[in-house]
């Protein structure tokens, strides 16, 4: 699909790893919706459609949201896709849009669900793990993504300190966002010597929780204020792609590769920065991969060539540093992040000339890797 | 522990695990329960940190294959090797391998 519709506004609240009283999930969003009016200069009035994703608003829903907000709309949507919801509802907003359903929609999510509320979450995400994965102690999506990295090791000839650059690259990014709640540098060393979660993955390769919601704009019409527009040139979208019998090492963007750059009229060198959904280093390879952004495959040397480059890739430190606020809002953190830099707003981790740029959505661990994935191109013009 | 039953298609015979509605080979409905055969061993994890649960004592988890083309991670003790050829057993419907 290509779509006229805009990302107009931006707004994030902060990011914490133990919110105090008053940091709750409706606090949160609440704060995220404010800097993005702001950010569009919009009035809550001017908002008709609100797309939201929350693990944890229960047993509050969208609706609950509007009416909390004040917002009086023509069209509402509530999506519990996980990793993929921010790329679901930037889909289906913008369809919204290009059908004159509303002109302004605001996509929200945010989570506040502490330690304990996620492991709940974690050991009870369907039923299949709740029945079949729990009762081995497999230790949530950890457990699930500690065999896919084996896997990937064994078919790609990695080790384990070939990811580390991966996660160093991330972690400079996310010194210069001021949001990110881990900014010091990471070396080889601390990488290596880090503690095993759930073997091969180490404490860097696991997101960390935090409290925190994203909030993006988009609308049927420009903000003048801006220099810059951002649009979705190309979106495409995969669905248990493969009845979970493969080995998770591909993603259901082999089906539909081809088509996202040809729909732009771009091939994957024209893009200039990647949001790659990153709940764990394992899938952003594999989606990079399929992606045709790794050359031949070869996954070690594009790692080990990450040393000495600056890889526009999650240039917000991505999730695994700046921190996981729900699947949800850092999937929206993600997109926010590309739409900034090709809006030359990225502030000191701003790219030169960034034009285009990929943003992906993977999640839905159904039992022994994702079910969904997304990707789309933004253009900046 | 009882052995763990795998969801055999009676039309096409695929095996898959956990229970699906439709075979994803040939659509049909109809399942026969039958016991798991033996798997191999593919890659091991040991899980050391519980979210939430601060006396969490490491355990393992495996991948495991069997020859008729099902993967399904099951609970191991510690003494099983990566290409261990393992039976399947069900506790309360949760799979664990065994020598």
């Amino acid at each position: 699909m290509i779509f006229d519709s805009r990302i107009v506004g931006i707004g994030q609240s902060i990011y914490t790893r133990h919110p105090g009283e008053d940091q709750t999930v409706h606090n949160l969003m609440r704060d995220a919706t404010s800097n993005a009016l702001r950010d569009a200069n919009l009035d809550l009035k001017d908002i008709d459609g609100l797309a939201i994703a929350s693990f944890s608003i229960s047993p509050d829903s969208a609706i609950d949201i509007a009416w909390r907000f004040g917002l009086s709309l023509n069209w509402l949507l509530q999506d519990p896709n996980g990793g993929s919801s921010a790329m679901n509802m930037l889909g289906h907003a913008s369809r919204a849009i290009q059908t004159g359903a509303a002109k302004n929609i605001l996509i929200l999510a945010g989570d506040a669900t502490g330690l304990e509320g996620y492991a709940k979450i974690a050991n009870s995400y369907n039923s299949a793990t709740r029945d079949h994965l729990s009762p081995l102690g497999h230790g949530g999506p950890n457990g699930v993504y500690s065999l896919v990295t084996s896997r990937q090791m064994k078919e790609y000839n990695l080790s384990k300190s070939d990811y580390a650059n991966l996660l160093i690259s991330q972690r400079n990014w996310a010194s210069k966002n001021p949001y990110a709640v881990y900014k010091d540098t990471l070396t080889h060393e601390e990488y290596n010597a880090a503690p095993m979660v759930a073997d091969p993955l180490c404490r860097y390769d696991c997101v960390p929780v935090v409290a925190g919601a994203y909030s993006i704009i988009l609308s049927a019409e420009d903000n003048k204020k801006l220099e810059k527009q951002v649009k979705v040139r190309s979106f495409f979208q995969s669905f248990n792609y493969d009845n979970q019998e493969g080995d998770g090492t591909r993603t259901g963007i082999i089906n539909f590769v081809d088509k996202l750059y040809d729909q732009a009229k771009l091939s994957p060198s024209d893009i200039d920065v990647y949001s790659i959904y990153d709940d764990y280093p394992a899938i952003v390879l594999a989606q990079l991969n399929d992606l045709k952004v790794i050359k031949d495959s070869n996954m070690k040397e594009y790692l080990r060539n990450m040393n000495n480059e600056i890889i526009p890739i999650n240039t917000w430190g991505g999730m695994l540093s700046a921190g996981q606020p729900g699947g949800m809002a850092g999937g929206l953190n993600g997109i926010g992040e590309v739409a900034l830099q090709l809006q030359d707003r990225a502030g000191n981790r701003q790219l030169n000339n960034a034009k285009y740029g990929i943003v992906t959505g993977y999640g839905m661990t159904l039992y022994r890797h994702g079910g969904t994935v997304s990707a789309a191109i933004l253009e900046g013009e | 522990m009882e052995k763990l039953q795998f969801f055999e298609c009676n039309k096409c015979s695929k095996q898959t695990f956990p229970k699906k509605f439709f075979c994803s080979n040939c659509g049909n409905i109809d399942f026969d329960l039958i016991d798991a055969p033996e798997g191999k061993i593919k890659e091991i994890s040991v899980i050391r940190h519980m979210l939430g649960n601060k006396d969490w004592q490491p355990r393992k988890i495996a991948n495991i294959q069997t020859d008729t083309g099902v993967s399904l991670t099951v609970g191991i003790e510690d003494n099983i090797q990566i290409g261990d050829i393992l039976n399947i057993y069900s506790k309360d419907g949760a799979p664990f391998a065994k020598k």
